[in-house]
């Protein structure tokens, strides 16, 4: 058989659904790890780094995967990050990223919402999302959020929500068509 | 709201109007023949020909040809290649997603790993689109969690790498060797 064409071998790393896996083809061949750069998506599932003992830090480890990948268009991070990882990872990214999924997870963490900047203010680094996807959302005061002109699709599951919060950070997605807030509780 | 419509009347309309179709007097079908490398004929249905976009074009730039010979594909994979667009023909006529979905999924799972590493280049030469997804799909599944010897030896692709390269790579991406099935 001939070897498989570069094209495709982007198209497999594209179908991956583990970043992990990703990181490991790297490793295939020098024309598989020369195929890294142009992958459009990256996936860490919520065990990411639940085996994870090394010296890197989980934030550092996806920060070096987006850092290896020149057009980065859709991130879905499950597995547990802080702000400040996000706003490096978003600094890297915030042109060509159309899709961005976060489990946020801090309902229980108070603390971490009101920080700043809070993981939510971070997203408006990431000017041109078309999507948006957000779990586990603490919104009690609203996320300096300037504006997503491209963002179509704001997807909110599992939240504590203030109505000013909400209504500000609506305000940021003028062209939205599909919201969906599943699971919000807040008033 | 007229009641005075006559039940058997209408019913004798009904059957007037939607004649059954006779599948039997369909005008026959042009067949067009595909050449492997290892020198296989294959004649097949010009509807199904034309979804290899490659066949396609190749006909649009001569149109006279009866055979076209395909260099970079042999015949077992261009038999299966075949198997898979005569089902996309058949949902195309009747779209049902479901059934579609279920098929292609049955295809790829019932093919051992060789086949599909076989037709990925064979579905790319031919420029079958949905066969491509489909199949990279396939490929991206089967080695999920799996080591990079496991990735090699699946794809057949040699490692080129020095061993201090390949060490030096494995150090930068650590994390991901933890936990990773070997078989």
């Amino acid at each position: 058989m001939e070897s498989l064409p570069d094209a495709i071998v982007q198209c497999i790393f594209s179908h991956m659904n583990n970043a992990k896996d990703v990181a490991i083809c790297n490793c295939v061949s020098k024309r598989w790890k020369e195929s890294l750069p142009f992958i459009r998506s990256l996936y860490f599932p919520r065990n990411s780094f639940d085996n994870h003992t090394g010296i890197d830090h989980p934030d550092t480890i996806v920060w070096k995967m987006i850092s290896s990948i020149v057009k980065l268009e859709e991130l879905v991070v499950y597995s547990p990050f802080s702000s400040t990882g996000l706003a490096s990872w978003l600094l890297l990214v915030s042109s060509s990223l159309r899709h961005l999924e976060l489990r946020l997870d801090n309902l229980a963490e108070y603390q971490s919402c009101i920080e700043s900047p809070s993981k939510l203010d971070c997203i408006s680094a990431a000017k041109n999302l078309e999507s948006l996807k957000l779990w586990g959302v603490l919104m009690v005061k609203s996320p300096k959020w300037d504006a997503f002109p491209k963002l179509q699709t704001l997807e909110i599951v599992g939240a504590r929500l203030e109505d000013p919060a909400l209504t500000a950070a609506l305000q940021a997605c003028s062209n939205l068509k599909n919201l969906l807030l599943l699971g919000c509780e807040g008033g | 709201m007229s009641s005075s419509t006559d039940s058997p009347t209408l019913t004798t309309e009904t059957t007037q109007l939607s004649p059954q179709p006779d599948t039997e007097t369909a005008k026959p079908t042009k067949k067009i023949t595909l050449k492997s490398s290892d020198n296989q004929i294959f004649e097949v249905e010009e509807s199904v020909a034309m979804e290899f976009a490659t066949v396609k074009s190749f006909f649009e730039d001569s149109p006279s040809t009866d055979t076209v010979p395909l260099p970079n594909v042999t015949a077992k994979p261009l038999s299966q290649v075949i198997e898979f667009c005569k089902e996309q023909i058949k949902f195309k006529a009747n779209p049902d997603e479901a059934q579609k979905k279920k098929y292609n999924a049955e295809f790829v799972t019932e093919k051992s790993d060789k086949d599909l590493v076989d037709m990925i280049p064979v579905a790319n030469y031919l420029e079958i689109k949905d066969l491509l997804d489909v199949l990279n799909q396939a490929v991206a599944d089967r080695i999920e969690n799996k080591s990079v010897e496991y990735v090699r030896s699946f794809f057949g692709i040699d490692n080129d790498f020095t061993a201090e390269e390949e060490a030096a790579l494995r150090r930068e991406h650590a994390w991901a060797y933890e936990g990773v099935d070997e078989d």
